[in-house]
């Protein structure tokens, strides 16, 4: 059967899935292959002159986008990880309550979720402020010396790690606990029978059957961190000395303060490079599925 | 069949004759968020960055029928993006008022010179400073709206109670000015353990490492500037420059009379602790009280206060600087001249005298001297601060940042950064500036 048939045959799909598909042409496809077009001119709104790989050549002898880039993968690393680990303990300590104690600390920790970026990142630039924040306050209170949390250039990006670690991972924690209600209980009664210790059972049984959801939490959390924006346009404006200084806001920068955006798109190539290289890696290394 | 042919064309030429006479010539114009109180707005309300450009829109349309004016108000942070979507997709207003723009537009023929527009009298009455503003290659991009900004960098504030309970005499310092050593030793007084816990909780002053404008003051108090005459190249790593912010270092570090954590402060930082008297010493003009105004009407702010104008204190033998600056309305290439002209009247309507005299409900000076000698006659108190204000601006007024061609916004997070290093204590004035000065330089030849 020719191409053009199967296509007619499934005609009634293709007119279902042709209004999403054109959306996401208009909206996606195209605003990315444009700005692969644009990485390759140097563009600055009112003039355009085709350089090649020229602002790629130029990115990689700048010290601010490979200090950028350190950066954006310093605090992707650093997030991931703790927001994962936070949520599979969250996970775990919660399933063995009843469904509306479950709900209600699963509520709890989605809200921050669904509150502005910008506020919680305000709210928290009073937590860390210097002189009457309410960190410094406690730390004071026990004796110890106050920091400059942002403005450290040692400090800043764990700071900006930690809130991020505080305030994130409650998407995570309703996926994992919807995926953890559906191992069936006979694995952990089996387990117990057989006098499995409840490390083994975490590792032997809980982790590798939520191994699809971890890959997917994985993937979804890398993309969003590495793409951070809000947190360090409000709280740190990539300071001090450009120690949380990211891809996304140098992005930023670079496109609407300079104008110049050719050389952002082609900082935008790049980490869009970086984030199907770390996402092919993740299926690769965590992509097989478990059976039992 | 041929007389229905003829008639039908006559038909159509009449119905496209009538739909041209009907169709108004439509104006767009952006304004950042101004809450300008129009005419016959209630004093006791706190108006929105809308009701002036609705006001004046719905103003000039009553005046001009044929034209249909549509306003749309940018936030500050959004202002940038958008203006360059909309010029990368045609689609830019027909004039804004903004807190960006970019000289290049101007050199790429983008934008409408407004020199020839300019009546004999618009020449003589808006301040040269402002006029100057938008100068780029002999021809001039900005029609003057307001001189002085919020007066970062021009003047402070001194909260009075405070330096009364110091016993300072604040009236000489307004008066007179003060030098950096009685700065110092005034600071000294002003800077106290309020609970008596035994810890400093209240400060003369406060900085910010993101605050350019002020803490620039110091440099160029010293003698320190951005460029040389002919901004060839950046020289603000002199070692005049570096002693002014080794000086405002030293404030933090060895007088204590400001509080640490500069590095990490910025602007509104600054703002607050001088809102609620934390700190006695603020930074701004006539606008900075009209934000006291605004807060207290926003319910932000609980308690009125009433700071006095001073100018920032001067290196011995030296006279005080003042960041200076203006803006105003910068007009888009227009290719139908009745539409040009029709925008330029549009502009000169804003900016005449009577609309001009609109921006003393926002505690702004106004780009015409003439307005600026009628603000305030019946508030002798802000009449005073402005007359200060306008004092300061004129005898020791200048623009920190450079011609309208120099790339300071591409330079701004360098100096940052040094700042930002300094207090923080990891490099030292000179070397933080030497380093800036290296970046700054390569972003000024690479815009040469």
């Amino acid at each position: 059967m020719t191409v053009w048939k199967r296509v007619w045959k499934g005609r009634a799909g293709y007119f279902f899935v042709l209004p999403h598909f054109g959306m996401y042409t208009l909206f996606f496809l195209i605003p990315v292959g444009w700005g692969v077009y644009l990485s390759l001119f140097d563009y600055n709104v009112f003039s355009q002159e085709f350089i090649g790989f020229g602002n790629f050549a130029t990115l990689f002898s700048d010290w601010l986008f490979l200090k950028a880039l350190g950066n954006t993968f310093l605090y992707t690393f650093g997030v991931v990880p703790l927001w994962l680990g936070k949520a599979l303990i969250v996970t775990v300590l919660l399933h063995p309550f009843r469904n509306s104690i479950k709900t209600f600390y699963k509520a709890l920790f989605y809200l921050p979720h669904v509150t502005s970026s910008v506020i919680v990142s305000m709210i928290w630039l009073w937590v860390f402020n210097p002189t009457y924040g309410l960190l410094n306050y406690f730390v004071k209170s026990v004796g110890l010396t106050p920091a400059i949390w942002l403005g450290n250039k040692f400090l800043a990006m764990p700071s900006l790690i930690f809130m991020q670690f505080i305030m994130g991972g409650g998407s995570t924690i309703v996926l994992l606990s919807a995926a953890m209600a559906s191992i069936p209980d006979y694995y952990f009664e089996a387990a117990k029978l057989e006098g499995a210790s409840s490390w083994k059972v975490f590792t032997k049984i809980t982790i590798p059957l939520l191994k699809p959801t971890i890959l997917y939490a994985l993937i979804m959390g890398t993309i969003a961190n590495f793409q951070t924006f809000s947190n360090i346009y409000i709280m740190t404006q990539g300071g001090p000395e450009f120690s949380t200084i990211s891809i996304g806001y140098l992005v930023y920068t670079t496109a609407f303060r300079d104008y110049n955006l050719g050389l952002a798109s082609a900082m935008s190539m790049v980490m869009f490079g970086i984030l199907a290289v770390l996402g092919f890696l993740q299926f690769k290394w965590l992509g097989s599925n478990v059976e039992y | 069949m041929e007389k229905r042919k003829i008639l039908l064309v006559v038909l159509l030429l009449t119905l496209l004759s009538l739909s041209a006479f009907s169709a108004k010539m439509t104006i767009t114009w952006w304004i950042n968020p101004w809450r300008i109180a129009p005419p016959g707005f209630p004093s006791d309300k706190a108006p929105s960055s809308e009701d002036y450009p609705k006001w004046a829109s719905e103003e000039f349309m009553r005046l001009h029928p044929e034209v249909e004016v549509k306003y749309v108000v940018v936030g500050n942070q959004e202002y940038s993006q958008k203006m360059a979507a909309a010029i990368a997709t045609r689609t830019q207003p027909d004039f804004f008022k903004g807190p960006v723009w970019d000289s290049r537009w101007a050199q790429n023929g983008l934008l409408e010179p407004i020199d020839s527009y300019l009546s004999e009298e618009d020449w003589k009455d808006f301040y040269q400073v402002v006029l100057d503003e938008g100068l780029i290659d002999g021809k001039r991009y900005i029609w003057p709206w307001n001189f002085g900004t919020n007066g970062m960098g021009t003047s402070m504030l001194l909260y009075t109670p405070d330096f009364d309970k110091a016993e300072i005499d604040w009236r000489k310092i307004v008066q007179e000015g003060w030098t950096m050593e009685e700065f110092v030793e005034i600071c000294k007084k002003l800077t106290w353990d309020t609970d008596g816990n035994g810890e400093i909780d209240h400060y003369a002053i406060s900085f910010g490492a993101k605050d350019l404008h002020n803490i620039i003051n110091f440099l160029y108090a010293f003698g320190g500037r951005l460029s040389d005459e002919g901004e060839t190249t950046v020289t603000l790593n002199t070692p005049e420059a570096a002693a002014g912010l080794q000086f405002v270092l030293d404030l933090v570090n060895k007088h204590k009379v400001a509080p640490k954590g500069v590095e990490a402060l910025g602007v509104y930082d600054v703002i607050g602790n001088f809102h609620s008297h934390r700190t006695s010493i603020g930074f701004g003009g006539p606008y900075e009280i009209g934000r006291i105004t605004r807060y207290i009407l926003a319910g932000t702010l609980k308690e009125m206060f009433y700071p006095v104008l001073a100018p920032f204190p001067h290196a011995e033998a030296k006279d005080p600087v003042a960041h200076t600056s203006g803006s105003g309305f910068i007009i888009f290439k227009q290719n139908d001249q009745a539409k040009r002209e029709m925008v330029f009247e549009f502009v000169k309507f804003l900016t005449n005298q009577q609309n001009l005299a609109l921006l003393e409900t926002l505690q702004y000076l106004t780009a015409r001297e003439s307005v600026n000698q009628k603000l305030y006659v019946n508030d002798p108190y802000m009449n005073k601060q402005v007359k200060t204000y306008g004092a300061i601006m004129d005898k020791y007024g200048m623009s920190f940042f450079g011609s309208q061609e120099f790339p300071w916004s591409q330079m701004e997070k360098f100096i940052i950064s040094a700042f930002e290093a300094t207090f923080a204590g990891s490099k030292t004035p000179q070397k933080a500036l030497d380093e800036f000065v290296t970046e700054a330089d390569k972003i000024l030849k690479k815009a040469k």
